[in-house]
């Protein structure tokens, strides 16, 4: 019996891991019913996305990092029974997760269902990831209500911050003048306590807010 | 009762223990010996009934999950508690049976 992929051709898993026997354990197990294939990078993920179509990364959690993956791409996390692996994953785009100590059946199960756009976490791993949820957005949720002491203007410039903008392009966006801009962030580093860009960027983060430019 | 809005903090009967199954998990209260089958979904969202999480906040984390929207998974878990409510595998905190107004730990 084999994995049908979103072809119906045989499924082509890419497993991601930097430790080769877990990869190699994980690709074995996948072979069993359909093809797998070892990488160590994902910049070669990338590369077999052009003439080697993949229909699913099996992504080893808390290791190989995940960000530079092909959006598009079907992600099942494998990792331990930790919340913060679990939620890293789910964060990072995996639409699964399965305990890297599952029995094999319960990996090739998820394989099959998230390549087929389901979403997929074990009954015994549902519990521990959505506690994890919970108490990561009761943190953004307190961090955030720090940044009321903003005026709506200082916000307007926390957030150009966060983004990574200087402070000529957030002069440039908010139609001021960048000694204006400077003296709004200033105020903001001030009132947040913050000392540093980077610093701001960590905070935001923590607010559960967009830092991407 | 009360009846249940998003701002309500069911908690899980202490009188329930769960035995995890394949597809989630079979609860037995001892009082009566009836036994319960949870689906996944379900028992996740039996073990945040802890006193203190809020339907709204079991909803959004659900949504963060499944990309749900939060009145698609406040429809859902609302009609689960209630269904515990109704079987008495949880209730409200302030109205709990034993008297405790201490919130569960989490399981």
């Amino acid at each position: 019996m084999g994995l049908s992929g979103r072809s119906g051709d045989l499924l082509r898993c890419v497993v991601l891991a930097d430790d080769p026997p877990v990869a190699a354990r994980l690709a074995a197990a996948l072979a069993t019913t359909g093809s797998a294939e070892v990488i160590d990078t994902a910049a070669k993920v990338a590369g077999l996305n052009g003439s080697r179509p993949v229909d699913l990364v099996v992504w080893v959690a808390a290791g190989t990092p995940i960000d530079s993956l092909p959006v598009h791409l079907p992600v099942l996390g494998v990792g331990p029974v930790e919340s913060e692996a679990m939620l890293a994953a789910f964060e990072a785009g995996a639409q699964g997760y399965v305990d890297i100590k599952a029995p094999e059946s319960e990996l090739v199960e998820a394989a099959r269902s998230v390549a087929a756009g389901t979403a997929v976490v074990s009954p015994l791993l549902l519990g521990p990831l959505l506690r994890a949820v919970v108490d990561r957005r009761r943190q953004e949720r307190s961090q955030r209500s720090l940044l009321e002491v903003l005026t709506r203007r200082e916000r307007q410039v926390f957030n150009l911050a966060a983004r990574g903008l200087s402070r000529s392009q957030m002069a440039k966006e908010l139609i001021i003048s960048p000694a204006t801009a400077r003296t709004h962030i200033q105020k903001v580093m001030a009132k947040l306590d913050i000392h540093s860009q980077a610093e701001l960027v960590g905070f935001a983060a923590r607010c559960g807010l967009d830092t991407e430019g | 009762m009360n009846p249940l809005n998003d701002q309500s903090t069911p908690r899980r009967s202490d009188d329930a223990t769960a035995e995890a199954s394949p597809t989630g998990a079979v609860l037995q209260k001892a009082k009566d010996s009836n036994k319960f089958e949870l689906n996944a979904s379900a028992f996740a969202i039996w073990n945040l009934c802890d006193g203190k999480t809020t339907l709204a906040e079991m909803a959004d984390a659900i949504g963060v999950l499944t990309g749900a929207t939060a009145a698609e998974t406040l429809s859902e878990v609302t009609r689960t508690v209630a269904e515990f409510y109704r079987v008495g595998l949880a209730t409200e905190l302030a109205s709990a049976s034993n008297g405790s107004s201490d919130p569960l730990p989490a399981l």
